[in-house]
């Protein structure tokens, strides 16, 4: 079964009525399973508004209509409305069973990623050390996530895979998919990705579809998928670049901050999103200007690499005067070298514009 | 309130103390309100509350659709709200829709004020516990009011652990106790009509002769008996644990937060029936009276009420397919959660055979009744992709799951609700409104809801989840339209309230005993009824038996054709 009409065109990037691209090798089980249901709904409702609509023209009360008495009750009807809804259901309840099943169990040859979900970001571990707040995943090869959660409830859901799990704080839950080739993989729902022909690699959304506070929203994530090749020399790419000596500790700081850190605060002179500006951060530290807190000892201080030591690992000691103290720990989430990296990002934020 | 006319001969027995005397006017003032034992005048007061309710969840909504007109793409900039305001707008008004307005409106309004009337009886069973029931509702809201003024909710309506219990910064406690105090009301008012149905019941009045509507809150009543104290029981547990950090639900204490949706859905499931059974039991009322035909199955529709009843205990897990619960235990909940459709079904295929052959009036409640069974039929169906185990899997937690239930809460409940309003309106308050304009509101709602809900099936299929302060921009188009359909749908809601209240006034038509023809025990008595209901006890009959009662163009309701000496037949 095909999906239904075409109505939106963005960019050159055709979408469908229904559901992201077809993009796991169950998706196409799942979406059948889907039109099933939808062509035997469409045919009910039809029928039944058809009939509805025909006896108000028929039996609508106009001068010298009236009603006629029929039985009120006829057991054959009765069993026959109710025998054909439970054979329907049943078989719906059986084709989706199936589908379950085959998404429940991942091959013992899956490639692993270990997933750890927090607030309000997510962090993916590969086999080879390398860790990355984006997934990152080869086409055409079986891949499981073995997820676990920091905090709260979240759920992680890539719709062109047509699959979900809620990440449970204290326990491990998983799931698995294998994504079709790139080429099958083009166009799908997202409107500002970049086309395969590009860059090599194909862009899918990923989402936090459990209820997990504030920036619930702002938890979703990119999937890139790559040929197997292309995985291999990317995740080797990722595991090395926080340890690479040619690159400076501010760029690695930088993406330390695009993982962990942008749901929040922001680098930008003044910009809040829910933490205070990075930007301004980094000019006090420059300028030596105090900083303010609620409910801390110091009511004031020079913010320095201790401050930001202690804010990243025990964010409720001191929280900024005017913010929530809403920031979870990441202690355990960042390494040593990441947290220097980062420090080293947050103070070149202003001293870079200075020294131009 | 004067008396509609002159009494005839063929109905002495309608002289009672006083001319003009009412329920609405037997005694003035607030005490003889807010303390009144008759079950009347609660459920008026719980009319006027849970409207109020309706109308405070209502603001949420639009607020929270105008927020999501625009996608933020830029953090912070063409937001109405911050993400905190706008987690709480659609938790506060999830939770006051469903513990103020859906679970109390049909039951303790609409049936507090119908059911002894249908029995021929004065009051509840108990009515001291009614009037208890009521208060309770009010403590409620007013614990709801003060977690909103004191910090609001921002955990959903669901209050899931363990963001409910250690990470929400907001009223928690509050709003929890106010939805466990509402729990209690909602028990003592099942309890109530449960005792009242058994011990109260006219001589004639066998089970199976007992009006659809009554069957629907009897099946309602047993839910809320049985399902209501473990939600009583989780929301303590969650007390507990978030005020003495008594580990139960959140690991980091020691506790499973997966115990809680087990412990939430075991309520909040049946709840669902509660919300739509007495939706149901009206439809069954009004596409039967205003077919002007005898409703087809009536065992069957009965029965129905009862299996959804029972059923709905047993599938509380199609809830949590993705929760992390075993695949054994999904199987099993999705199987079980299809047996629920069959009675539905069933339901539906009786009230278009009672409509066959009928003589159809066009009139406002007819048009409430018609846009339930289409939004149901829609609701319902839609049900059928989230029962089934690999579709909801993609589906759950998405805009495809919001959009079916609010077809099943508000195309449904909400319009039987409006359905039976109109219908017991010139009941309720003596006074016909204006029909044409009715319909137009009940149209102008139908289209609203629809273009409010049926882009949110699209979005949500392709990935749009739900709870989502922002979104991406290729979700932009359906949101915008979603909004303008809220606002199409608020114009017909207040056209529905200005319609109501219009008839209210001077100008309002005097109301027959008997509108539209219906042969229940209601449409026996005066309209409004007096304080005691029933000057003479009226004869019990077939509640169906429509053709005894003819259309009497100068009082403008029906008569009473047979030999019954009922009070309906004065002029």
């Amino acid at each position: 079964m095909s999906s239904l009409p075409l109505i939106a065109q963005a960019g050159n990037r055709a979408r469908n009525l229904f559901f992201d691209v077809e993009g796991s090798t169950l998706a196409g089980d799942i979406d059948n399973v889907f039109y099933f249901i939808l062509w035997v709904s469409i045919v009910s409702f039809v029928a039944i508004v058809a009939v509805t609509g025909w006896f108000l023209l028929k039996y609508r009360a106009r001068p010298g209509h009236e009603a006629v008495k029929t039985a009120t009750h006829s057991t054959s009807l009765e069993i026959t409305w109710t025998v054909i809804p439970t054979i329907l259901s049943a078989a719906m309840f059986w084709v989706g069973f199936e589908g379950y099943m085959d998404l429940k169990q991942a091959p013992s040859n899956a490639y692993e990623i270990q997933v750890r979900a927090f607030q309000w970001g997510w962090e993916f571990s590969y086999p080879n050390g390398a860790k990355d707040t984006d997934l990152h995943i080869p086409a055409e090869t079986p891949v499981k996530l073995v997820m676990t959660s920091s905090d709260v409830l979240h759920s992680l859901f890539i719709p062109a895979f047509r699959v979900k799990q809620d990440v449970v704080p204290g326990r491990y839950t998983s799931m698995w998919f294998e994504s079709l080739s790139l080429a099958d993989l083009d166009g799908g729902v997202r409107e500002q990705a970049r086309t395969l022909a590009d860059t090599g690699y194909v862009e899918l959304n990923l989402f936090c579809t459990e209820y997990c506070g504030t920036n619930h929203s702002g938890m979703g994530r990119t999937v890139y998928v790559y040929t197997p090749a292309d995985f291999e020399a990317k995740i080797t790419e990722i595991a090395k670049f926080m340890i690479d000596p040619a690159i400076p500790l501010a760029e690695k700081g930088a993406r330390v901050y695009a993982g962990a850190c942008n749901s929040c605060h922001l680098v930008e002179e003044d910009a809040v999103k829910i933490g205070p500006s990075f930007y301004n951060l980094s000019r006090s530290i420059r300028d030596g200007e105090m900083i303010e807190f609620t409910d801390a000892e110091d009511a004031s201080l020079v913010p320095d690499e201790n401050y930001i030591r202690e804010s990243i690992l025990y964010p409720g000691e001191k929280v900024r005067k005017g913010y929530p103290n809403q920031m979870n720990s990441f202690l355990g989430n960042l390494d040593d070298r990441r947290i220097e990296a980062l420090i080293a990002y947050i103070k070149s934020l202003s001293t870079a514009e200075a020294a131009n | 309130m004067a008396t509609t006319g002159t009494a005839t001969p063929v109905a002495p027995a309608v002289e009672h103390d006083a001319a003009g005397d009412n329920y609405l006017t037997a005694s003035r003032g607030f005490v003889s309100w807010f303390f009144t034992l008759d079950h009347k005048r609660i459920g008026i007061m719980y009319l006027i509350g849970t409207l109020t309710a309706f109308a405070l969840g209502g603001a949420f909504a639009i607020a929270l659709r105008t927020e999501l007109f625009h996608a933020n793409t830029v953090p912070g900039q063409s937001a109405l709200f911050t993400a905190d305001q706008y987690n709480q707008l659609f938790s506060l008004h999830g939770a006051v829709m469903v513990f103020l307005f859906i679970i109390p409106a049909i039951p303790a309004a609409l049936g507090n004020f119908i059911l002894p009337i249908m029995l021929g009886v004065k009051d509840v069973a108990f009515p001291r516990l009614n009037l208890f029931s009521f208060h309770l509702w009010v403590i409620g809201a007013v614990f709801f009011l003060l977690a909103l003024s004191t910090g609001g909710l921002d955990t959903g309506w669901t209050f899931y652990t363990p963001y409910s219990t250690t990470a929400s910064q907001t009223s928690v406690i509050a709003a929890t106790m106010g939805a466990f105090i509402l729990g209690f009301s909602s028990i003592f008012t099942g309890l109530n009509f449960i005792v009242t149905l058994h011990k109260m019941r006219p001589t004639g009045m066998t089970w199976f002769r007992m009006p659809l509507f009554l069957w629907g809150l009897y099946a309602t009543a047993l839910i809320q008996v049985l399902a209501t104290p473990v939600l009583g029981i989780t929301l303590l547990m969650l007390i507990v644990e978030r005020a003495f950090h008594i580990g139960i639900f959140d690991p980091s204490l020691g506790g499973d937060p997966v115990l809680f949706q087990h412990f939430f859905w075991f309520y909040s499931h049946p709840a669902v029936y509660i919300m739509i059974l007495p939706g149901m039991a009206i439809v069954s009322e009004l596409i039967s009276i205003h077919s002007r035909k005898h409703i087809f199955g009536y065992k069957f529709i009965a029965m129905s009420s009862i299996a959804i009843a029972i059923f709905g205990f047993f599938v509380w897990g199609h809830h949590m397919f993705t929760s992390g619960q075993s695949a054994m235990l999904s199987t099993i909940f999705s199987a079980l959660t299809f047996s629920v459709a069959i009675p539905s079904a069933i339901k539906v295929f009786n009230w278009l055979t009672t409509m066959w052959k009928g003589n159809l009036q066009f009139n406002t409640p007819m048009f409430y009744s018609l846009g339930f069974i289409w939004l149901f039929l829609i609701g319902g169906l839609t049900g059928l992709f989230l029962g089934t185990l690999s579709t909801d899997l993609t589906l759950h937690d998405t805009y495809f799951v919001v959009a079916h239930f609010h077809y099943v809460m508000v195309g449904g409940t909400l319009w039987a609700f409006l359905g039976g309003l109109y219908h017991w309106w010139p009941k309720m308050t003596g006074k016909m409104f204006n029909d044409t304009m009715g319909k137009v509101a009940s149209v102008v709602a139908l289209i609203g809801f629809n273009v409010l809900f049926f882009p949110q099936f699209f979005m949500g299929s392709q990935g749009m989840p739900r709870r989502y302060f922002d979104y991406l921009p290729e979700w932009e188009i359906y949101h915008q339209i979603s909004t303008i359909g809220a606002y199409i749908l608020l114009t017909g809601l207040l056209m529905v309230l200005w319609n109501l209240l219009s008839s209210l006034g001077k100008n309002g038509k005097k109301a027959p005993a008997n509108p539209w023809g219906g042969a229940t025990l209601e449409w026996h008595t005066t309209s409004p009824p007096s304080h005691h209901n029933f000057e003479v006890q009226p004869t019990v009959g077939d509640p169906y038996a429509l053709d005894e009662w003819t259309w009497d163009p100068e009082t403008e309701g029906y008569v009473h054709s047979g030999v019954a000496p009922s009070v309906a037949a004065r002029h």
